[in-house]
């Protein structure tokens, strides 16, 4: 039972029972003396007298020896070993001037760990080098996958995302490494999908609808007894619009007899009939025309590679336009050639508009004529593609160019749309270990979880509101790249004294989403995380508190990165997120400390170097963990038990 | 009513539209081919010119630029028509300085908005 206990509460004891011990022999001994002086006659009074005094001097002596030899034994032993113990854990064993005593134990420890240190540190560049080599590997399969244009999801054997990339992410909102994808495809399209595969098939078409209701249409292969799935918001090949001949060919044979008709008078319910098959026909004509014209071109180009070879002019915008770079330059500078054949010296400029930017090329002079620009556009800009004219060029970007005269001044005009911004930075997400770790688990190191930050108006819940949050998601024991990131407006004005910790002004959340927003795409981040957060009370309660207005109701499980601290250093030593990262090692810029991000990566990291020190003293899994925490609750709150009482955190946002 | 001048090629859909304006009323006349275009409308000054964007010799597009760069010919209305009724062709069609844009087919109804949009009434 005592194995239980902290070794420093265990020497208490010991020294507990041996003043005990010390006080029973003295009271033995006094004992003894009054009976055989007793026995000698000596006055009662006299005799309890001197005993008395004997026994307050001693007594008093051998308990102020044993609370010193205690004192001297906590601070020079007990207690450097408690702190050793947790830094060597963590591979960091402090440097304590007390450590003095314990022979040669702090140097060997301090050896140990810089040993350790050394190893770790070879193995880390090891792993850099690797990890720079994928990272050239994931540069060539981004652009890869970039151009191809589609959403691409690679599952598990047991169907949760192991890869996703920004095209995937933007057509199931909400997708998630380690998830089960059956969430965002629900309906048994996959199931339909796995068991062509089973069959035998090498791979599958796919059509299905996300689980906002959205039809998407692609391709499913096994791959590594997983499987790979490609989307697309529109079929793979444009069918053939058979349907919208049909319509076309069923109006024209009910119009054509009709035509009859007219060398006669014709009776009103005839014109009628006419005029509705003509319509039809009409209609079904728009319909067709835009079925078959081309979508705009997948490809992305930036400005400057459109540019290249004519003269731009300085402080254009950096742009990434839908446009294919060969076929757009080349006409580009086609023109160019022609117009300084006239005499023109044409520049490039760019104009946006929304989400479209027209490229100028400008000149002084008059306007161009429209016919000379048509025959322009009737020649192939590359001799060696003859059939690819100006004109091609331009109906497969679904644009046109024209000629027009601005401030004296003569330009051509060509609008390309802007490429969208894709989501985030990361073009992909992936960690391919996720299927060879097996299945899930209450290993602390197979939890799925969120480490999160708020920043608020101040330190009540009760009153005080959300001004900005941040999530990162760890999968299996790493940090997935998947992120949450943004600024809440609180509806009401951030005071002085809380702008002065994290820096966020009222100006900075007056375009920001508000709680109910902000708090409903944190849920659906967070979705079947355990939360973990430092100080996980004080973040906890806002949330919390925030329920009832939000509708997102947080019944996540929680992780207190204050209580995994105290777990591994005890209660005395300092938990704040500073001193908790600085004994871990982790530097955090100064500049990022209190921001969400800032703070929420901190935590992460620590938790990642925490949960290696908590396997190695036992507590394995979260309801070791949770059960350790119980025997802290006096110390901290507990954050799995929905509170109105919350711990106050140490600033503004800070928990 | 309106004074209007149509240029264009295809005989049926010029049929036509002599059919429809003769019985709305309004004044017009066709020219078949966009060689002299402008210089007609400079001779005749037309309320408002019909033009075909798809014609044989001339680009309806030039004949719009050419009346737009003539300040004496501000007071013409020029309502483009063409059978490619994409969205940029009517950018195309009112960048270089037309008044209206209807795509073929149209309807009479379509027609009817636009003229009386462009003659004021």
């Amino acid at each position: 039972m005592l194995t239980r206990l902290s070794l420093r509460a265990r020497v208490l004891l010991i020294f507990a029972g041996l003043a005990g011990a010390v006080l029973a022999a003295l009271a033995a001994g006094l004992w003894v003396a009054g009976a055989s002086l007793a026995g000698r006659g000596v006055p009662v009074q006299a005799m309890l007298d001197a005993l008395a005094l004997a026994a307050l001097i001693a007594g008093f002596g051998a308990l102020g020896m044993v609370v010193w030899i205690w004192f001297l034994f906590d601070r020079n032993l007990a207690r450097p070993i408690e702190l050793l113990a947790g830094g060597l854990r963590t591979g960091r064993p402090p440097e304590i001037d007390e450590a003095r005593y314990l022979a040669d134990l702090g140097p060997a420890a301090r050896d140990a760990a810089e040993a350790r240190a050394r190893s770790a540190e070879a193995l880390a560049d090891a792993v850099a080098e690797h990890a720079a080599e994928l990272q050239r590997e994931k540069a060539t399969l981004e652009a890869i996958l970039a151009d191809i244009g589609a959403g691409a999801v690679m599952t598990d054997p047991a169907g949760r995302v192991i890869f996703y990339n920004a095209s995937a992410a933007h057509l199931l909102p909400g997708i998630a490494l380690d998830r089960p994808i059956e969430r965002h495809l629900p309906g048994g399209a996959l199931e339909a999908g796995a068991a062509r595969l089973a069959a035998g098939a090498a791979a599958t078409d796919l059509a299905c609808l996300t689980s906002a209701g959205q039809r998407l249409w692609g391709r499913m292969r096994r791959v590594d007894d997983g499987m790979l799935v490609i989307l697309r918001d529109h079929p793979p090949q444009r069918p053939a619009p058979r349907a919208l001949l049909e319509v076309l060919r069923r109006h024209a044979a009910t119009l054509v007899p009709m035509l009859g008709a007219l060398e006669g008078p014709i009776p009103p319910a005839l014109a009628q009939a006419i005029r509705s098959e003509g319509q039809g026909l009409a209609n079904a004509l728009r319909e067709l025309t835009a079925a078959i014209s081309g979508d705009a071109v997948a490809g992305q180009a930036g400005l400057n590679e459109l540019a290249a070879g004519l003269d731009l002019a300085p402080g254009q915008p950096r742009l990434v336009l839908l446009a294919d770079a060969a076929g757009v330059n080349g006409l580009l500078r086609h023109l160019d050639l022609h117009l300084r054949e006239q005499g023109a010296g044409p520049q490039l400029a760019v104009e946006v508009e929304g989400s479209e930017a027209r490229l100028l090329l400008s000149w002084a002079g008059a306007p161009l004529p429209m016919d000379r620009l048509e025959a322009w556009l009737a020649e192939p800009p590359d001799p060696a593609q003859p059939e690819l004219t100006g004109h091609e060029i331009l109906a497969a970007h679904a644009t046109g160019i024209w000629a027009e005269a601005q401030e004296g001044r003569a330009r051509l005009v060509l609008p390309l749309p802007i490429a969208p911004g894709r989501p985030d930075s990361a073009g992909l997400t992936y960690d391919f270990a996720l299927s060879s770790r097996g299945a899930a688990s209450s290993r602390l190191a197979d939890l799925t979880c969120v480490v999160f930050d708020t920043e608020t108006t101040g330190l009540d819940p009760a009153t005080d509101r959300i001004v900005q949050i941040a999530g990162l998601r760890i999968a299996r024991g790493r940090l997935t790249g998947e992120r949450f990131d943004t600024l809440v407006n609180p509806g009401r004005p951030i005071p002085p004294a809380s702008t002065a910790v994290h820096g966020i002004t009222d100006d900075m959340v007056a375009g920001a989403p508000d709680m109910t927003a902000a708090l409903s795409a944190f849920h659906h981040f967070a979705e079947d995380a355990v939360l973990i957060a430092h100080n996980a009370p004080f973040d906890m309660g806002f949330l919390r508190r925030a329920a009832p207005e939000t509708g997102a109701h947080f019944d996540n499980q929680v992780l207190d990165t204050v209580l995994l601290s105290a777990m591994l250093w005890g209660r005395s030593a300092p938990h704040s997120l500073d001193a908790l990262t600085e004994r871990l090692g982790i530097a955090i810029p100064p500049e990022a400390r209190h921001t969400a991000m800032g703070d929420t990566r901190a935590t992460a990291e620590a938790y990642l170097r925490l949960i290696v020190a908590l396997e190695a003293k036992g507590l394995e899994r979260f309801e070791d963990v949770l059960a350790e925490a119980r025997r802290h609750r006096r110390l901290i709150d507990d954050a799995n038990r929905p509170s109105d009482s919350v711990a106050p955190g140490p600033g503004p946002g800070t928990g | 009513m309106a004074d209007i001048l149509v240029v264009e090629d295809e005989d049926n859909i010029a049929t036509a539209l002599d059919f429809l304006l003769s019985r709305d009323g309004h004044r017009h006349r066709r020219m078949a081919t966009g060689a002299g275009a402008v210089e007609e409308i400079r001779a005749s000054h037309p309320d408002l010119v019909l033009l075909d964007v798809m014609l044989p010799d001339v680009s309806g597009y030039q004949i719009v630029q050419d009346v737009r760069a003539d300040p004496a010919l501000n007071g013409v209305r020029v309502l483009l028509m063409t059978a490619r009724g994409s969205v940029v062709e009517r950018r195309k069609g009112m960048a270089l300085g037309a008044d209206g844009f209807i795509a073929k087919p149209f309807e009479l109804s379509e027609l009817r908005a636009e003229l009386a949009r462009l003659l004021g009434g």
